[in-house]
């Protein structure tokens, strides 16, 4: 799988929201999709996620957290 | 050119001219100190850890300038061959020893070094700025988490940073090797390396370089690169990537040329065009550990195994003639990734590539 014309950028409001724009591609060079000409907003789709799938990246972000949340009050 | 010596039970106050403990500097910092080594100098580090910082602060180099890391201690009669350890934990690597980078340095060109191993406690590593024609060959450079990057490195404006990287591992951190090039064709080579649990293996800005036979085991993305040129794109060649989100990202299709790789992540190239060569299907083709494990012959981990599909796999052109560990590849064309087919005889801790003399 591979992407082209992929860019994101940052939606103003929501602020904290992106969207993803881009073509999904196979090896071929054939389209299997597209985030839409308006592209994806990534907290739109987060939030049609299955709950457990959601939960296996919040796990992944809790120790990114973790680390911001010690770095700032470690000075 | 003079060549110098560090020890472990050396002095900063010696001269620094001979390999015995009162002759020997104490530090790597001293050897490249305005009181150290001047362009040209070679200095032998002997087996150990120096957990001290290492701030480059020599009158800049015209020529490549030598730390030469000696793990088994051929220029230190009587000294016990090991690793050579530069960090910023304590000497025991077990605590935090000081809060800093283990090597900084701004504007100081040519410098190379070889045969150490970096172990960062996070989130420091190597940080320069505005240096160019630096060399690691046979380096490693260790984190232990996600938090930041092994090697942080800028170019002079305008300038090319010709960087060598050659036979190095990279592990862990938030990014391995992250580049801000200078926005000019650039001599950069990355190649004959691993890099293996870097949240991003390179990031890189405006600079051309060139990966050869690299192997990418990462969790986000292998390259990741921003405002390269359509007329002096980087390229990857021969190369393998695995467990990656994103294997490669262009910021511009066009500026980052792929060809001959084995891209195994979940999405292959971001604004990347396919190139000749390559496939995105198949199995890592190296050993995890199955050899050892299994009781067939030894070979490294992540090289490949018998019969991979990354034998034979890559192009010869532009490639380098042996593997990571220095072995000539097992087919007539290079494998993809770091290291070919070889048994390892009389213990994992063979070095092929260190049999003929301290710089291979």
């Amino acid at each position: 799988m591979n992407l082209q014309n992929f860019r994101i950028e940052p939606n103003a409001a929501p602020p904290g929201d992106w969207y993803i724009f881009g073509d999904i591609t196979d090896d071929d060079g054939n389209l299997l999709g597209t985030f839409g000409p308006d592209g994806t907003s990534v907290f739109a789709w987060w939030v049609q996620q299955p709950s457990d799938w959601q939960l296996n990246y919040v796990m992944q972000f809790s120790s990114i957290m973790a680390q911001q949340i010690a770095a700032q009050d470690g000075g | 050119m003079a060549t110098y010596y560090v020890r472990t039970d050396g002095s900063d106050s010696n001269t620094g001219t001979g390999p015995g403990t009162g002759q020997a500097w104490l530090t790597v910092g001293k050897a490249v100190s305005a009181t150290g080594m001047s362009s040209g100098d070679t200095v032998y580090v002997a087996p150990g850890v120096y957990s001290a910082l290492i701030n480059v602060l020599m009158t800049s180099a015209t020529v490549n300038t030598y730390i030469i890391g000696d793990p088994k201690a051929l220029q230190f009669p009587g000294v016990t061959p090991g690793q050579v350890i530069c960090t910023n934990y304590n000497t025991a690597l077990n605590a935090a020893g000081f809060s800093n980078h283990v090597i900084t340095g701004t504007s100081k060109n040519f410098m190379y070094w070889s045969n150490i191993n970096f172990k960062f406690n996070p989130p420091y590593g190597i940080n320069v700025a505005t240096v160019r024609n630096w060399t690691f060959e046979k380096c490693t450079f260790s984190n232990r988490n996600t938090s930041g990057s092994l090697i942080v490195m800028t170019s002079p404006a305008s300038t090319a940073m010709s960087l060598t990287i050659n036979q190095c591992i990279f592990h862990g951190g938030n990014v391995g090797l992250q580049l801000t090039g200078g926005g000019v064709p650039d001599t950069t080579s990355i190649q004959n390396s691993v890099f293996r649990h870097c949240a991003q293996a390179i990031v890189q800005v405006s600079c051309q370089t060139a990966v050869f036979n690299c192997l990418f085991f990462v969790s986000l993305f292998a390259i990741n690169q921003s405002s390269q040129s359509l007329v002096f794109p980087a390229t990857i060649t021969n190369c393998l990537t695995a467990n990656c989100s994103n294997d490669l990202i262009g910021g511009v299709t066009g500026t980052l040329i792929e060809t001959y790789n084995r891209l195994l992540g979940a999405s292959a190239r971001s604004n990347v065009a396919q190139g000749t060569g390559s496939v995105t299907v198949g199995d890592i083709g190296v050993d995890i550990g199955e050899s050892l494990l299994q009781g067939l012959p030894t070979i490294a981990q992540l090289t490949s195994f018998l019969s991979s599909p990354n034998a034979n796999f890559g192009t010869l052109t532009g490639a380098p003639v042996t593997d990571l560990y220095g072995n000539a590849w097992t087919g007539p064309n290079p494998d993809a990734g770091a290291g070919t087919y070889k048994t390892i005889g009389g213990g994992l801790l063979t070095h092929p590539g260190m049999t003929g003399g301290i710089r291979g």
